[in-house]
C-alpha cells in the first residue's frame, strides 16, 4: 500500500492496485525464472508503481537495459523485454534475440509494450525475422500513474513537443485511453469540459471509445462530477514564469523526476564529530518527494517566502518534543518517550533536510540576477515595455548566459504581447543566432512552429484584454496567507487555473470573449448515467473535478489548484498531467 | 419383475458385471473401423473417420473419403480427401477437426465438412515429415504435437493462438520412441517418452530423465502409455506384463500390477464414469480386454457447462433453441443471445442466394447494437466466403476500429481503412496502413493520398524523419513547403556533410529554400553562416587552433585570447556585431587574459556603452579590487553606491546614499555595515535618516 494515496477525495490506491495486477498476471504467464529487460525511458514510471520486492517475488532474478548486440549472461527461463512501441527499440531486441540464439540453451522470449502494443512494431519484428521468438506479446496500459493522492501523471515528457510541434497525437490517443481506465474504475464522469484543439480531440476519442465498450456497461457510481480537458497550448505563458512555490523552484532549479529530486552532495554530508570533513559523498543525493512526508505535504506548495518561518517553527516544536524526555521521570513515561522516538527522529531527518535545501534554494534566489530576472518577467506578465528590445535580455545574451533562460524570457515577452513587432524578432534571433550559434536557426525555428515565440500579426495585443477580465496580475498579493492563487508566482495568477477557477464559478459564460481570443474551441460533452447511478447532490455538497493539461503542468499550477481546493474545501479535487 | 441380477455375468472371484447397448449406431459402415483413422471428440462430440488412409498415391477413385457423424451415427458430412496424405486425426474443443498432413500442414474443418483454414507446422516438420502426431487439450484450448523423421518433437499448445515451440533434443535417440504423449503441467505442455528402459521428460528447455516411484525393476522396454484426461494421473504397460498407476507428476505411486500379457496391448486408456471413485485404465489387445484399478478417494470431472452446450447447439444450427434456451436461463446478452446471434449472422452470410443488401439489412435488423456482438468478425466471415461487398457493408456497423482496420486492409480497401484509422485516433493503426498503403500504391498516388489526409501526412513525416529521410525531402518538394525544405538542408549540412565545401553547398541550397519560402531573416542568416564557415577555415589554415562550428561571439572571444585583437575588430565589423554586446565580449575576454593594461586602454577608447559598472564587476569576480577600484569612480551616479559596496568601500557608499537622500540606497548600504569597523557608517546613516523624517 501507498498510503499518500489514498488521502484524496478520490483513492488513487485502487488504481495502483489495478495497475499492480496487471503487471503481477502477465509476470505469471510466463512461468519459471525471468530477466527483465527494461526500456531504460521506463524504468522511472515503474519505480512509481513496482519495487523491486514485488518482481523478485514474481521470479523476476534480474534486470538489464535495454542495449544493442548481445544481453548479459543469466541463467534464466524468461527473457522478458518492457518496452515503449517504438521502432528503434524493435531493432535492438531483434540483435538482441538474434544472438541470443546462437548459444546457450534455448530460453522463453516474451514483449510487454508499454502502454500499447503496436502492429506496426509486430511488422518490425516480423521482417527482422524474431517475431516468432516470443512466446508472449501483451500491452500493459500504464497511461496514467499514481503520483500522490491528488495527482496522476502520464510521465510522457515530450507530449507537448509531439502534439504542437510534430503534429502527432499519439499521446492523445493514450491520454484518452487512460481516461477510460480511470472511468472503468472510478465510474462514468457526467460532464466534460475542454478548451483547445487537443482537448477536443480527446473528447471527441472517448465519446469514440465508450461506443466500443457497450457492450460492458459500466455500473459503478461516479467519483468525479467533472473532466475539465486543457490544452497546454491555451496557456503558454504559465510555464514560461518563474515558479515561486518551494516545489516549483526545487523542480526550477534542480528538476525533479518522476517525483525524485538529485541534490548537490555537501549540504546532505552527515555531521559527524570530528569527522574533518574528510568523506564528503560525491554522488547526488536522491530524495522522493510526495506527500508521504508531513513536511513536504506542508510546505510544497507555499510560496518560498512564506517556507522559512515554517521550518523555523517546525524545528523548535521538534526541539522540545526532544526536551521531553527530561521531563520523563517514571517507567511509564520513558516508556511512552521512546515510543514516538522513530516518529520524531523521522520528522527531525525531514526537517534537516528540507532546512538544507531552502538554503540552496535561497542562495539562488536572493542573488541580484534573480531578481533582475524576475523584476523582468513581472514586467511583462503585467503588461510594462512588452513591445520592444528588452535591456535585461540583451545584457544576458551578451554575457552568454544559459540559452534556455533567455529563450524562455524571449518567449514570455512574445506571449504577454500577443506576438513580437517583426524588428524586435529578428533582433533577438540575430542576436541569439550569432551568439549561440548558427545551429539554434532550428530551435527558434521549433519555437515558431508551437506559437511560443511569434511575430505580431494583425496589429492588435490582445494581452491585455485577457490579462484584465482573468485578473492575470494581482498587485496586493500575499505571499504568507495567500487570499488568491496569484501567490504561486508573487503576482501572476497562471490563466490556467483561472479557466478552471471561473468553470466552477460562476461559469464560463461570464468570460465568453476571452475564450474567442485563446486558441482552439471550447465544449461542454454530457455523459448520459443511467438512473441508478446519478447523484443526489446534498446541499453545500462540493462536486470533484478532474483537470487534465494536456501537454505538461507545472508545480506552481498544481499548487494553485490545491489551493483552490482548499478554499472551497475540495471544490476541485484532482489534476492529472503529462 | 426381473431378478436384478439376471443380466450379470460373474468376473473373477468377487465382481460381476453386465452389458447393455446405451444406443444403437445410426451409421451404415462399409469398412472395419481398425481400417480407418477415427477420432471422437470429448462429451460425445462428433466422431470423425477417413477411410482409406493409405500413404501413397493412389487413383482418384480410391481416394481416401472423410466422413463425420454425430455421437449417434448420424452423418453429417462427407468429402474426398484431395489433399496429402494424412497421419492423424483429432478434434479440437472447439470441435474444430485437425487433420494432420504428413508434411507438417494441419487442415482445420468445421463440424460439418466445411474447410476453415491450414498452417503449418513448421520448416523442421516438412523437411523431416510426420512420423506421428497427437491433438491434445489442455486448459488454453487444443494442442497438436508431432514427432518427426528426425525424430524430433514441435509442438503448439494452442492452435487458435499458433506459436510453435521445437523441444530439444532427446540425448542418444537413434529410433522412434516406444511410446510417447503429451503432459500438461504447471500450464505448460510437455512431452513424456519412453527409449528403452528410459523415461524422459521434454520441455521447451530441457529434456530430464524421469524415474516413476516404486516401479518394478527388470523393466527394459515401456509399450504403452496413457494419460488420464484431466492430465492427473498416468498410466505405464511395461515389456514384464507390468502395469504401473500413479500421478502425471510422477510423484506417487496409486497402484501396479502384473497382469502377465507381454504382447504390447493395442489401445490403453484411463476410464472412469461420472462421479465414480475409480480410477481405472482399460487395456485393450485384439481379443482381450482387461479393466485395472483402484479404489480410492474421489476423482473430479469436468461437467459440460452451458457455454459449451449453447456452443454444441450453434454448431449443430440449432440457433432458435439454443436462444430460448439463453432466454429460459436469464443468460446475460453478452454470454447468450448475442453470441448466438452472431453464430446466426456467420451462417446467414454463407447463404449465397440473398444479396449483399438483404443479407446485411437482416443481420442489423437482428442484431442491432446488441452488446457484444462483433461485426467484424461476421465480416471476415462473409470475406471468407468470397462477398467482400457485403463484408464491407457490415463493417459499417462495427465500432471498433481496431478490428474494422485490419479486415479492410485484408480485402484491399486501404483507403477507406485509412480514413478510418485516422477517425479512431489510433496512430499505431495508421502507421500501419500507412505502410501498406506505401507498398500498394506507386509512389505519386502514396503522396497524393497523403495530401489529402493531413493527420496521416505529419505521422508519415515523422516516420520518414527517424527511417528514411530522402523520402521526407520529396514530401516537402511535393507541397512546396520551403521552410521546412531550408531547415532539412540545414540538419544536413550539420549531420551528412563533412567536408567544408559540402556543408556550404547544403547551406547554399537551404537559403535558396529560405528565399523560395519568403523568409529572408532566415536566408541572410543562413548566408551570414557560410561566410562564416569559409572564414573559420581559414583562420585554422592561418593560425592553427579551433574555430569551427563556433558561434560568431566566440570565434571573436577565440580571436581576443590568442591576441588577434586587429581580426577580431574586423569580424565584428563585417557581421555588424552591436556595440553593447562586442563591449561585453571585450570586457569578458579580457578579464579573462588578465590583460588589466589593455581593458583599461580599451575601457578610455571611448565613453562605454554598457556603463563601468560591468567593469568594477568583471575585476572583484578575477579578485583584483585594485583594478576595480579605479573604474567604479568612473561608473554614473544612479549605479555608484552599488559599486562603492562591491569594492568594499562603505563609508563612501554611505556618502553618496546620503547625498542622494534615497531611502533605498541607505538602506542596501545598511545591509552592508557589518561588525564594529562600520559602526560609525551605520551611525551616520541613521542620523541622516533621522533627519530626513523630520523635514
Amino acid at each position: 500500500m501507498a498510503t499518500h494515496l489514498s488521502y484524496g477525495r478520490v483513492n488513487l490506491n485502487v488504481l495502483r492496485e489495478a495497475v499492480r495486477r496487471e503487471l503481477r498476471e502477465f509476470l505469471d504467464k510466463c512461468a519459471g525464472s525471468k530477466a527483465i529487460v527494461w526500456d531504460e525511458y521506463l524504468t522511472g514510471p515503474f519505480g512509481l508503481i513496482a519495487q523491486y520486492s514485488l518482481l523478485k517475488e514474481h521470479e523476476v532474478e534480474k534486470m538489464f537495459t535495454l542495449k544493442g548486440s548481445r544481453l548479459p549472461a543469466a541463467d534464466v527461463k524468461n527473457i522478458i523485454f518492457v518496452v515503449r512501441p517504438r521502432l528503434e527499440l524493435m531493432d535492438i531486441i531483434s540483435e538482441n534475440v538474434l544472438s541470443e540464439d546462437r548459444r546457450g540453451p534455448a530460453r522463453d522470449f516474451h514483449i510487454l509494450f508499454v502502454p500499447r502494443r503496436s502492429l506496426l512494431c509486430e511488422q518490425r519484428l516480423k521482417d527482422l525475422g524474431v517475431l516468432g521468438s516470443f512466446i508472449h506479446r501483451e500491452e500493459y496500459s500504464l497511461d496514467l500513474i499514481p503520483f500522490d493522492g491528488d495527482l496522476l501523471s502520464m510521465e510522457s515528457e515530450g507530449a507537448f513537443k509531439e502534439c504542437y510541434l510534430e503534429s502527432d497525437q499519439t499521446s492523445l490517443y493514450h491520454a484518452a485511453k487512460g481516461l477510460m481506465t480511470l472511468q472503468a474504475l472510478y465510474g462514468t464522469i457526467p460532464q466534460i469540459f475542454g478548451k483547445g484543439e487537443c482537448a477536443r480531440q480527446v473528447a471527441n476519442m472517448m465519446i469514440r471509445m465508450k461506443r466500443e465498450f457497450t457492450g460492458s456497461q459500466n455500473s459503478i457510481f461516479p467519483v468525479f462530477d467533472n473532466l475539465l480537458l486543457l490544452d497546454r497550448n491555451v496557456d503558454l505563458l504559465t510555464p514560461l514564469a518563474t515558479q515561486l512555490t518551494y516545489e516549483g523552484l526545487i523542480d526550477e532549479i534542480y528538476g525533479i523526476q518522476n517525483s525524485y529530486v538529485k541534490l548537490p552532495p555537501e549540504k546532505f554530508a552527515p555531521k559527524k564529530q570530528g569527522d574533518g570533513g574528510k568523506d564528503l559523498p560525491t554522488e547526488a543525493k536522491k530524495l522522493q518527494l510526495n506527500s508521504a512526508e508531513e513536511l513536504y505535504a506542508e510546505i510544497r506548495d507555499k510560496n518560498f517566502n512564506a517556507v522559512g518561518s515554517v521550518l523555523s517553527k517546525k524545528a523548535k516544536v521538534i526541539s522540545a518534543a526532544f526536551e521531553e524526555r527530561h521531563n520523563a521521570k517514571t517507567v511509564g513515561e520513558i516508556k511512552q518517550f521512546v515510543s514516538q522516538l522513530p516518529h520524531m527522529q523521522a520528522a527531525r531527518g525531514s526537517l534537516a533536510n528540507h532546512t538544507s535545501i531552502a538554503e540552496l534554494i535561497k542562495d539562488v534566489t536572493t542573488s541580484e540576477d534573480f531578481f533582475d530576472k524576475l523584476t523582468v518577467e513581472q514586467e511583462f506578465m503585467s503588461g510594462i515595455d512588452t513591445d520592444k528590445v528588452n535591456s535585461y535580455i540583451e545584457d544576458c545574451i551578451a554575457q552568454k548566459h544559459p540559452l534556455i533562460k533567455v529563450l524562455r524570457l524571449v518567449c514570455l515577452q512574445s506571449v504577454c504581447n500577443s506576438g513580437l513587432k517583426q524588428k524586435v524578432l529578428d533582433y533577438y534571433k540575430r542576436e541569439i543566432l550569432q551568439t549561440y550559434g548558427y545551429e539554434h536557426i532550428l530551435t527558434l525555428h521549433n519555437l515558431e512552429k508551437t506559437g511560443l515565440l511569434k511575430p505580431q500579426t494583425g496589429g492588435r495585443n490582445t494581452y491585455p484584454t485577457i490579462r484584465k477580465t482573468l485578473r492575470l496580475w494581482m498587485d496586493d498579493v500575499n505571499e504568507q496567507n495567500p487570499t488568491d492563487i496569484s501567490y504561486v508566482y508573487s503576482g501572476y495568477a497562471p490563466l490556467s487555473v483561472r479557466l478552471a477557477q471561473l468553470l466552477s464559478r460562476p461559469g464560463w459564460r461570464s468570460i465568453e470573449e476571452v475564450l474567442r481570443i485563446l486558441p482552439g474551441p471550447h465544449f461542454e460533452e454530457r455523459q448520459p448515467l443511467p438512473t441508478g447511478l446519478q447523484k443526489k447532490r446534498q446541499p453545500g455538497e462540493n462536486r470533484v473535478t478532474l483537470i487534465f493539461f494536456l501537454g505538461g503542468v507545472t508545480f506552481a499550477e498544481i499548487a494553485a489548484l490545491r489551493f483552490l481546493s482548499q478554499l472551497e474545501d475540495g471544490g476541485r479535487s484532482k489534476e492529472t498531467y503529462r | 419383475m426381473d431378478c436384478y441380477t439376471a443380466n450379470w455375468n460373474p468376473l473373477g472371484d468377487s465382481a460381476f458385471y453386465r452389458k447393455y447397448e446405451l444406443y444403437s449406431m445410426d451409421w451404415d459402415l462399409k469398412e472395419e473401423l481398425r481400417d480407418c483413422l477415427v477420432a471422437a471428440a470429448p462429451y460425445g462430440g462428433p466422431i470423425a473417420l477417413l477411410r482409406n488412409p493409405g500413404r501413397k498415391e493412389k487413383p482418384a477413385s480410391a481416394r481416401p473419403v472423410l466422413e463425420i457423424y454425430s455421437a449417434s451415427g448420424v452423418p453429417l458430412a462427407s468429402l474426398l480427401w484431395k489433399s496429402g496424405p494424412m497421419v492423424s486425426l483429432g478434434w479440437s474443443a472447439e470441435e474444430e477437426l485437425l487433420c494432420v498432413q504428413e508434411d507438417g500442414v494441419v487442415l482445420v474443418y468445421g463440424l460439418h465438412g466445411d474447410f476453415r483454414r491450414h498452417f503449418s507446422m513448421g520448416n523442421e516438420v516438412l523437411q523431416n515429415r510426420v512420423l506421428d502426431a497427437r491433438i491434445f487439450h489442455t486448459e488454453f484450448g487444443s494442442g497438436v504435437a508431432i514427432l518427426t523423421g528426425a525424430h524430433r518433437f514441435t509442438l503448439s499448445a494452442n492452435v487458435g493462438d499458433l506459436k510453435l515451440r521445437r523441444m530439444p533434443e532427446v540425448p542418444g535417440l537413434q529410433s522412434a520412441p516406444s511410446c510417447w504423449t503429451t503432459v500438461c503441467q504447471d500450464r505448460v505442455a510437455h512431452i513424456l517418452l519412453a527409449v528403452g528402459p528410459d523415461l524422459y521428460l521434454l520441455d521447451h528447455a530441457a529434456c530430464s530423465a524421469v524415474i516413476p516411484p516404486g516401479l518394478a525393476p527388470g523393466v527394459s522396454s515401456f509399450l504403452q502409455m496413457a494419460v488420464s484426461f484431466t492430465y492427473r494421473h498416468l498410466a505405464l504397460f511395461t515389456d514384464t506384463g507390468y502395469i504401473w498407476m500413479g500421478t502425471a507428476s510422477l510423484k506417487e505411486k496409486l497402484c501396479e500390477f502384473n497382469c502377465n500379457i507381454r504382447a504390447p496391448p493395442k489401445q490403453m486408456v484411463w476410464c472412469s464414469r461420472p462421479r465414480s471413485k475409480e480410477r481405472a485404465v482399460v487395456v485393450g489387445w485384439e481379443r482381450r480386454l482387461m479393466v485395472v484399478g483402484d479404489a480410492p478417494e474421489g476423482i473430479q470431472y469436468k461437467q459440460l457447462t452451458i457455454q459449451v452446450l449453447l456452443d454444441r447447439l450453434v454448431l449443430r444450427r440449432l440457433y432458435p433453441l439454443a436462444i430460448q434456451i439463453c432466454e429460459y436461463l436469464r443468460l446475460p446478452e453478452v454470454q447468450g443471445v448475442s453470441r448466438i446471434l452472431a453464430h446466426w449472422a456467420c451462417y446467414k452470410v454463407q447463404q449465397k442466394d440473398v444479396s449483399d443488401e438483404d443479407v446485411a439489412r437482416a443481420i442489423n435488423q437482428k442484431l442491432g447494437d446488441t452488446p457484444g456482438v462483433s461485426y467484424s468478425d461476421i465480416a471476415a466471415r462473409a470475406y471468407g466466403c468470397g462477398r467482400t461487398e457485403l463484408a464491407i457493408k457490415l463493417l459499417e456497423y462495427e465500432p471498433r476500429s481496431g478490428e474494422q482496420v485490419p479486415l479492410l486492409l485484408k480485402m484491399k480497401r486501404s483507403k477507406l481503412a485509412l480514413s478510418k484509422a485516422i477517425e479512431s485516433g489510433d496512430t499505431d493503426l495508421v502507421f500501419t496502413v500507412l505502410l501498406h498503403l506505401k507498398n500498394e500504391l506507386n509512389r505519386g498516388d502514396f503522396f497524393m493520398t497523403l495530401r489529402n489526409q493531413p493527420m496521416a501526412l505529419s505521422l508519415y513525416r515523422q516516420f520518414c524523419k527517424h527511417q528514411e529521410l530522402e523520402t521526407l525531402k520529396d514530401l516537402y518538394n511535393q507541397d512546396d513547403n520551403h521552410q521546412e525544405l531550408g531547415s532539412f538542408h540545414i540538419r544536413a549540412s550539420y549531420a551528412a556533410e563533412e567536408r567544408i565545401e559540402g556543408r556550404v553547398a547544403a547551406l547554399q541550397t537551404a537559403a535558396d529554400a529560405f528565399y523560395k519560402a519568403k523568409n529572408e531573416f532566415a536566408a541572410k542568416a543562413t548566408e551570414d553562416q557560410m561566410r562564416l564557415l569559409r572564414l573559420q577555415r581559414r583562420l585554422e589554415d592561418e593560425l592553427g587552433g579551433r574555430f569551427l562550428d563556433l558561434s560568431l561571439h566566440d570565434t571573436v572571444t577565440t580571436l581576443i585570447l590568442s591576441g588577434q585583437n586587429k581580426r577580431a575588430e574586423q569580424l565584428a565589423r563585417d557581421f555588424r556585431i552591436p556595440d553593447k554586446r562586442l563591449w561585453w565580449l571585450k570586457l569578458t575576454a579580457l578579464a579573462d587574459l588578465e590583460d588589466w593594461e589593455e581593458l583599461e586602454k580599451f575601457s578610455k577608447s571611448k565613453k562605454s556603452p554598457i556603463g563601468y559598472l560591468p567593469f568594477v564587476e568583471i575585476c572583484m569576480k578575477q579578485h583584483n579590487k585594485y583594478e576595480a577600484k579605479k573604474y567604479a569612480s568612473r561608473v554614473g551616479p544612479e549605479q555608484k553606491v552599488k559599486a562603492l559596496l562591491l569594492v568594499g568601500d562603505v563609508a563612501q557608499a554611505a556618502d553618496v546614499a546620503i547625498e542622494h537622500r534615497s531611502e533605498a540606497e541607505m538602506s542596501l548600504v545598511l545591509s552592508h555595515c557589518t561588525g564594529a569597523t562600520d559602526g560609525a557608517t551605520a551611525d551616520k546613516i541613521q542620523r541622516a535618516r533621522a533627519q530626513a523624517q523630520k523635514k
